[in-house]
């Protein structure tokens, strides 16, 4: 009976797709006429930003893996990333892309400074009041930026910027193709130096067990820095990366913290290689989104995804069962 | 011993004695107050803007406007039917909220505000003209767009620029001029706008009205502001339908977004026309994106750049603050203008009167490019008000239509992004 189950309520549910789609027909392939292009140019916008949305993932599940932390604050970490690449370039003249290793050195420290002095000494505290502490960082940062930088959006105009090509009708972005790259890249660097080395080996250890792992010689507030501040190194690296395409406003942030919770769930709580998954997925259902969903509801597609897997998949798409 | 507690209980006695006597005191018969009151020596009025917060900039643009038009009023004499009164305002800040724009409206009129002036955002002048109509003090908008702030049948309420319809009416009535005076077809239009209050209604307000200007609406496209990185989706719908103009109602970071992804995506309308944008006509748009800002249209309030009077009071505002008076700080000043020229007529600081000065205003000595002197109908809105056609010529913001307002001649279709 289950088995039954199982078999003809999806296959019910793909003849009542077809036989609409017979009774359509002609209207469809008169909206596919016109909107061949955009459903094509919706997949590699969502694939590029689906890159940036990994690598912002990456760097939050390392944290949650590691320090057991919702770092509510990663998407403010992220504009501060911009910030601190948009502050490079209008006082020295350096290119964004050049940027790239002081602004994840800047947010290295930055988070490293964040785990030291706010993290680590509520460790032990009731996860809500983890939670509280890091929206009050991130309301710090942001309004931090606010008074150094004021409201106003600001963009980059780098040598990269607005440069594309067109493959057919539809145009890649190269500023967005590199940050994809890059975002990729930067993700599956930090994915191998988990897996290879002893440092990384030593992390993940102290994230499978903390008591095991200091009592192995390993030192485990060490780890939690460098974890935190490697965590806040991605979202550094995703933001400076941003910035030769993207408008640069001081609450930036605040949509990448819920999009990045639909990665995380949807990766699976603490996987690395499911963000990385979560987040290109992610992209592409938020750019589909648009083209179906418009305005406000674009993102609709995303918190949909979001539920879904919560009901039926909690543990997520590689999560362990 | 004895002689301690008698003293203990003078001094306690002088220390209560005096509280005790204070509400004697403060009954005491005031000096009678003369038969005829003498004419006030200052009329105060209020001003509610956002001070702090994110529009701090816009906030203090609209007070230094405001603060320039007190002096030269109070220069020329004060308010001479009051036997030359002097004009004090009084600034409070909004914060940007409509909660604190409320409370901040009833402490001006608690201290004794005849007139309120505000508030820059819609939002927050929907509430305090709500509390400026329940105390029966006349509010002179200064900067707010939405049309619903006068849709309430407010008897305190007035708006001295165009509000939503009549920015739509502006953009149809600008395209239309556009394909006469260029003589090159203008039909088929795609509107694009932010889905908040204000970018929904331009663009609502404009698709019903196009088709009177012979113009087709093909398609409305909402984005949302909330964590806009990315608007290459919808603009590639936009070059799919293929339009003669791109209509944007929006602000200033997603104005940004679209010039620079449609140049991108080398989206080929024949322009891009905004309808009350928020960047489109700005110097900030310009510095951000240097010249692919050349060549777009917006149709927006702006003081009419040819009249002297306008020249002037912008000489005066950069001599004082050193730095460039946007229109929002010249709608400020004229809305003190409009608020000293009812007091003079009304003869009094009594709020009704002012409100009743306000409600027969015919004010011509504005420099704004409406179709006659400022006056208000029965809802409080300027009858006469009208927005006007601005392009962005070699880095600079020129009204181009009606022809009568023309600094230069519109460029109309635009030349190719590779060219700007």
């Amino acid at each position: 009976m289950a088995l039954n189950k199982k078999i003809v309520l999806p296959s019910l549910i793909a003849v009542a797709i077809l036989a609409l789609a017979l009774i359509y027909h002609q209207s469809l392939a008169d909206w596919w006429q016109v909107n061949a292009v955009v459903v094509f140019q919706a997949l590699v916008s969502g694939l590029f930003m689906g890159g940036i949305y990994s690598l912002v993932a990456i760097g939050f599940t390392l944290i949650l893996g590691v320090l057991g932390i919702i770092n509510f604050a990663q998407g403010a970490l992220m504009v501060v990333g911009m910030y601190v690449t948009l502050w490079l370039f209008t006082t020295y003249g350096i290119d964004p892309y050049l940027s790239l290793p002081i602004s994840v050195l800047v947010l290295f420290l930055v988070g490293a400074l964040i785990q030291r002095f706010t993290i680590r000494p509520i460790m032990d505290a009731p996860t809500h009041n983890q939670l509280l502490l890091t929206l009050g960082i991130t309301l710090f940062i942001v309004n931090l930026i606010l008074v150094l930088f004021k409201a106003d959006p600001r963009i980059i105009q780098s040598d990269i910027s607005g440069t594309r090509m067109f493959i057919g009708e539809v145009m890649i972005s190269f500023p967005r193709l590199v940050a994809f790259a890059g975002g990729i890249t930067i993700a599956t660097a930090l994915f191998l130096f988990m897996g290879k080395t002893d440092l990384g080996k030593a992390i993940r250890a102290s994230a499978e067990e903390r008591e095991g792992s200091a009592l192995v010689g390993i030192n485990v507030k060490r780890i939690h820095l460098i974890a935190f501040g490697l965590g806040a190194a991605c979202a550094g690296a995703a933001g400076t990366l941003m910035t030769p395409f993207s408008t640069l406003t001081p609450t930036a942030g605040d949509t990448f913290i819920m999009i990045m919770f639909a990665v995380v769930v949807l990766g699976g709580m603490g996987n690395m290689l499911g963000s990385l998954l979560g987040g290109i997925i992610i992209g592409l259902v938020e750019s589909l989104g648009a083209v179906f969903l418009p305005g406000s509801s674009r993102l609709l597609g995303v918190f949909v995804v979001f539920i879904l897997v919560l009901l039926f998949r909690p543990t997520g798409l590689l999560g362990k069962k | 011993m004895k002689t301690n507690k008698i003293w203990g209980l003078v001094v306690i006695a002088c220390m209560v004695l005096p509280l005790l006597a204070l509400p004697f005191m403060a009954g005491c018969p005031a000096p009678a107050p003369p038969e005829e009151e003498a004419p006030p020596l200052v009329v105060k009025f209020g001003a509610i803007h956002p001070l702090t917060g994110g529009l701090a900039q816009d906030g203090a643009f609209l007070k230094n406007g405001i603060d320039l038009a007190v002096e030269n009023i109070n220069a020329a004499g004060g308010i001479k039917s009051l036997g030359g009164a002097e004009l004090i305002v009084s600034h409070a800040d909004s914060q940007g909220k409509t909660e604190i724009g409320q409370s901040e409206a009833e402490r001006l009129i608690q201290e004794g505000c005849v007139a309120l002036l505000g508030c820059y955002q819609s939002a927050v002048t929907f509430n305090t003209t709500m509390i400026s109509e329940r105390e029966e003090v006349p509010f002179v908008i200064t900067v707010a767009v939405a049309n619903n702030i006068t849709e309430r049948g407010f008897k305190y309420t007035f708006r001295i620029q165009p509000n939503q319809t009549v920015m739509a009416l502006g953009a149809a009535e600008g395209l239309k001029a556009l394909r006469e005076a260029s003589g090159q077809p203008l039909k088929t239009v795609v509107a694009m706008h932010e889905d908040s209050l204000f970018g929904t209604g331009c663009a609502e307000h404009f698709a019903a009205l196009a088709p009177d200007y012979g113009i087709e609406v093909l398609e409305v496209i909402p984005y949302s502001l909330k964590g806009l990185t990315d608007v290459t989706v919808e603009l590639s719908r936009v070059k799919a339908l293929n339009p003669d103009v791109l209509v944007v109602s929006g602000y200033l970071g997603d104005g940004i977004l679209i010039t620079r992804t449609a140049a991108e995506l080398d989206l080929h309308v024949k322009a891009i026309f905004g309808i009350a944008n928020g960047a489109f006509s700005t110097p900030q748009f310009i510095d951000e994106v240097g010249n692919l800002a050349n060549y777009i249209f917006d149709a927006n309030y702006h003081y009419n750049a040819l009249d002297s009077r306008a020249q002037a009071v912008l000489a005066r505002y950069k001599s004082k603050y050193a730095e460039d008076m946007p229109t929002h700080a010249i709608l400020a000043y004229s809305a003190v203008y409009v608020l000293a020229d009812a007091i003079e007529r009304a003869k009094s600081d009594d709020p009704k009167a002012i409100r009743d000065a306000l409600a027969t205003t015919d004010y011509k000595d504005h420099f704004w490019p409406y179709l006659g002197p400022i006056r208000f109908d029965e809802t409080g809105e300027c009858s006469t008000a009208r927005s006007i056609v601005m392009q962005i010529q070699n880095g600079e913001i020129l009204q181009v239509l009606p022809k009568e307002y023309a600094q230069a001649e519109p460029i109309y279709p635009v030349p190719p992004w590779e060219e700007r």
